[in-house]
């Protein structure tokens, strides 16, 4: 497992670096940019970040035929499917990390009126989407190959996206219908999220498995 | 048995592999061959479990595919593809690493001599080996662990006579404690007979012809025979002729079964020629002499 981890982030380093320069970029851009766009761009680097490698490992893969040459070795083929979805899941808590060390940042430096529960609220929210996202990516690898998954993902991203805010706002009407607003807004609501994410990216990994031939 | 595959099925939109059985004892060398679709490429995925039969059994090594056997399996098997899929953007070094760690057997000094002998230079990219330099590494790697079966898929295509005859040598060597089986998949029928001991015959998914190379050898033969002795003969004494004025060539696959016959018409024997594996899949597949 950890070799095949290994391999997978030892291959796509360079895009690694690239994606850190990004989140600097990001960083330093955030606390330029003192309007709410600057927020969001700090947001939205966990999904970029785990978006731009895991389709650079996952077309790694399509591209050296890996899956085929890993298939030849003696690997069980759920060892194979599930080092990607260790790689997503690295992948996805490393990048929440960074979105939430640059949300810490900006609201040390007291911009953007940023407070420490926004910051770890940033880092749950990040966590729970780029985990959906690359549950659903590998998944869909396995399922349909590359290409496939490359041409739908961007429609899969809207789709979880329109889904996550809609649950978001059903959520916030009931609560504000029953009075029960004030409960929405406790600090433990925020490990719903990331409870709702790693509940499907274990569905996504299981049927991944399933359908892995 | 070292591999045992009876009724194997597998269909896609444009291709069925349909009952095709595979039996190799140890310590022999098994030639699969046929034109190029024939279905050698998925019958080897299908032993290999690269991809999963739509119907038929597989046994390598007396062990049936399933999660808890895979490793077991494969760990005893080298496999070396026509196009070998390694990644290319890695070097030599890093592809040999990566693979060792999955076999306990890996010999090192083993596959030191190999890349020596085959003077590759590990600092390469594995991209940028020539074709036979990948092949060459191919079987380095599939050696290096000492596997007990070597399934190779046309490892020879595309490359020069010279390389060819020095993958046949190593092969040679690797057999020759009798403990090592090896299923080779190839259109080049001349690299079987100097190796192979059993020959299984593949066209259009479907297995024309599957014996010990010697006994085909032995039966199968061509003959030259007068055009009225020919229509004489029962017919299924021949997969293939060619009538040339009064004269008849054929195959036959049935040769001494064709003599007797031959004998007790004319009381003569008939005039009969060895072939190649090359004219006897040409006869089989084309109906040509």
């Amino acid at each position: 497992m950890t070799a095949l981890v290994y391999k997978d982030f030892y291959q796509t380093r360079k895009v690694l670096i690239y994606c850190l320069v990004i989140w600097a970029i990001f960083l330093g851009l955030a606390m330029i940019n003192t309007s709410e766009g600057g927020v969001g761009l700090i947001y939205s680097a966990g999904i970029i970040i785990t978006n731009t490698m895991l389709t650079r490992i996952l077309y790694n893969e399509e591209r050296y035929q890996g899956i085929y040459f890993m298939k030849t070795l003696p690997l069980k083929s759920s060892l194979i499917v599930t080092s990607k979805f260790v790689v997503g899941f690295i992948l996805s808590a490393g990048s929440s990390l960074l979105v939430g060390l640059a949300a810490s940042i900006v609201c040390r430096m007291g911009l953007h009126g940023l407070t420490t529960q926004d910051a770890i609220g940033a880092t749950l929210v990040s966590f729970t989407f780029t985990l959906i996202f690359s549950g659903f990516f590998v998944k869909l690898y396995f399922a349909y190959g590359y290409a496939k998954v490359a041409q739908y993902m961007v429609l899969v991203t809207i789709g979880v996206v329109i889904v996550l805010s809609t649950i978001e706002a059903i959520l916030k009407e009931l609560a504000a219908k029953t009075g029960a607003i004030t409960a929405l807004n406790q600090p433990y609501w925020l490990v719903v999220p990331p409870l709702i994410g790693l509940i499907t990216y274990t569905l996504c990994w299981r049927s991944a498995l399933k359908s892995f031939k | 048995m070292i591999i045992e595959a009876r009724k194997l099925c597998k269909e896609y939109p444009a291709f069925q592999l349909k009952d095709v059985d595979i039996l190799l004892p140890e310590g022999y060398v098994l030639g699969l061959i046929g034109p190029n679709g024939a279905g050698k490429t998925t019958t080897i995925k299908l032993l290999m479990n690269i991809i999963p039969p739509d119907a038929g059994e597989i046994r390598l090594f007396g062990m049936q595919w399933n999660e808890a056997n895979e490793e077991l399996i494969k760990q005893e098997i080298g496999y070396v593809g026509e196009e070998q899929p390694f990644y290319d953007q890695m070097s030599v070094k890093w592809t040999s690493n990566f693979v060792r760690q999955f076999y306990p057997n890996w010999d090192d000094e083993f596959y030191a001599d190999l890349i020596n002998r085959f003077e590759i230079d590990e600092r390469n990219k594995v991209g940028d080996l020539s074709k036979g330099n990948r092949v060459r590494f191919a079987l380095a790697v599939a050696l290096a662990h000492k596997p007990r079966l070597l399934i190779l898929d046309e490892p020879t295509s595309g490359l020069d006579p010279l390389i060819r005859h020095e993958i046949l040598k190593i092969l040679a060597e690797i057999i020759s404690d009798g403990t090592r089986s090896i299923l080779f998949s190839t259109h080049i029928t001349e690299d079987l007979d100097k190796i192979a001991d059993y020959i299984v015959l593949l066209n259009d998914g479907r297995v024309l012809l599957s014996d010990e190379k010697d006994q085909i050898t032995a039966e199968t033969k061509k003959v030259y025979l007068k055009r009225d002795d020919f229509h004489r003969l029962p017919s299924d004494l021949f997969i293939a002729h060619k009538m040339i004025s009064n004269e008849c060539v054929a195959v036959t696959t049935k040769f001494h079964e064709l003599k007797r016959a031959y004998e007790s018409i004319t009381g003569d024997e008939p005039q009969a020629f060895g072939m190649s594996l090359d004219e006897v899949m040409l006869a089989y597949v084309k109906g040509e002499v």
